[in-house]
């Protein structure tokens, strides 16, 4: 890094200078920017070495650094739907387990302070078992105490935008352990 | 939490683009801790080395944190300028705690994501180089130092780069070109 130091230590004045030789200079078609850079630098080599360097680098620098174009306005993902749906009640914190019906994530509680593991159905699936028979279910389960079913915190339906509910249900969250192991 | 940042960061990016400098102290935090959170989020879930692409996590936080809320394009514009820096810090530390782990044995690099669609293959950005060369731009330049910082961290295009900046879309051009040069010179001696 060193061996650049002179670069960071133009003044304002000078570095503007540079800008603009540099700048007018790449404008130019390539035959003519020698004579150009000869014009514009006259005597002052440093200035000229300087423009010459930007440029050397500006050769090889399409795209460098250039975020990556997103196309028109943000589609949204599953998840980040997901995450706004819930959002005044819990803070989704990432995917911990996905199986044929469902995806398990990892969420904070807001209200409680808890991490919870939130279970959403699929849409698809949701639309073919039927919101009410997955609440009335869900609803049996909430009932139950029993050392083989987890308890249920919370449950229900989101409108995600996609036609069809999305159901999801709350259990507390056990580190270190699968929930199939419970 | 979420719950409160939804509508406060709406209304602190409306008191913004109305004038009130203080909101801004405000605001940072809120997004800060939100890209953080996001951040952690995928590197547990990726494999070392991965790349991540910061552009989408900007765009998700703004998606959760103001939503569909009625927003002004320049707060729009102004969100993503300070999730921009909150993403620089937070990438930033999180590669300096790389590198120290490095040197403890486990080494987790992280690079960024440049994008689709760039001729010819570009080996990943280290991120605590160009942090520094950055840092001597702004001495140089400060208006190309955040304007990399917009584009590159923030994943902002031309025009709204020019609406944060507060210049026009032709000088957001000019800069961006000397910049780039400016610092593919810095970080190829590097």
């Amino acid at each position: 890094m060193n061996a650049r130091e002179p670069h960071a230590r133009l003044t304002p004045e000078r570095w503007r200078e540079v800008e603009a030789i540099f700048l007018a200079t790449r404008d130019r078609e390539p035959s003519e920017r020698a004579i150009f850079l000869e014009q514009a630098c006259g005597a002052d080599a440093a200035l000229r070495s300087e423009v010459e360097s930007l440029l050397a680098a500006d050769h090889g620098a399409t795209g460098f650094l250039e975020p990556p174009r997103l196309p028109g306005p943000v589609v949204p993902t599953f998840e980040t739907t997901l995450a706004v749906a819930l959002a005044d009640r819990y803070v989704l914190e990432g995917e911990i387990g996905r199986g044929g019906m469902a995806t398990v994530y990892l969420a904070q509680d807001i209200r409680h302070h808890r991490q919870v593991a939130i279970k959403v159905l699929h849409p698809e699936l949701g639309a073919v078992l039927g919101a009410d028979r997955f609440l009335r279910e869900i609803g049996i389960a909430a009932r139950l105490n029993h050392p083989h079913i987890l308890p249920l915190h919370d449950s229900g339906t989101l409108d995600l935008g996609l036609g069809r509910p999305v159901l999801f249900y709350a259990m507390p969250y056990v580190a270190g352990q699968s929930l199939r192991e419970r | 939490m979420a719950r409160e940042s939804t509508g406060s960061v709406t209304a602190l990016l409306q008191a913004w683009s109305s004038g009130d400098q203080a909101a801004l102290d405000q605001l940072l935090p809120l997004i800060y801790d939100d890209l953080r959170r996001q951040a952690r989020r995928y590197m547990r879930a990726q494999p070392a080395g991965h790349t991540l692409q910061t552009t989408a996590l900007v765009h998700e936080a703004y998606l959760r944190l103001v939503g569909q809320s009625a927003v002004e394009w320049t707060g729009r514009a102004h969100f993503f300028g300070v999730a921009a820096k909150a993403m620089r810090s937070i990438l930033v530390d999180h590669a300096r705690a790389g590198n120290a782990a490095k040197r403890g044995g486990s080494a987790r690099a992280i690079t960024l994501d440049e994008g689709a669609g760039i001729a010819g293959p570009e080996p990943g950005v280290d991120v605590l180089a160009l942090h520094e060369a950055l840092g001597r731009l702004a001495e140089l330049d400060s208006r190309k130092s955040q304007l990399v910082e917009l584009r590159y961290f923030g994943g902002l295009g031309i025009d709204e780069a020019a609406a944060v900046l507060d210049v026009s879309a032709a000088t957001v051009k000019r800069d961006w070109t000397t910049a780039r040069a400016w610092l593919k010179r810095e970080l190829s001696v590097a």
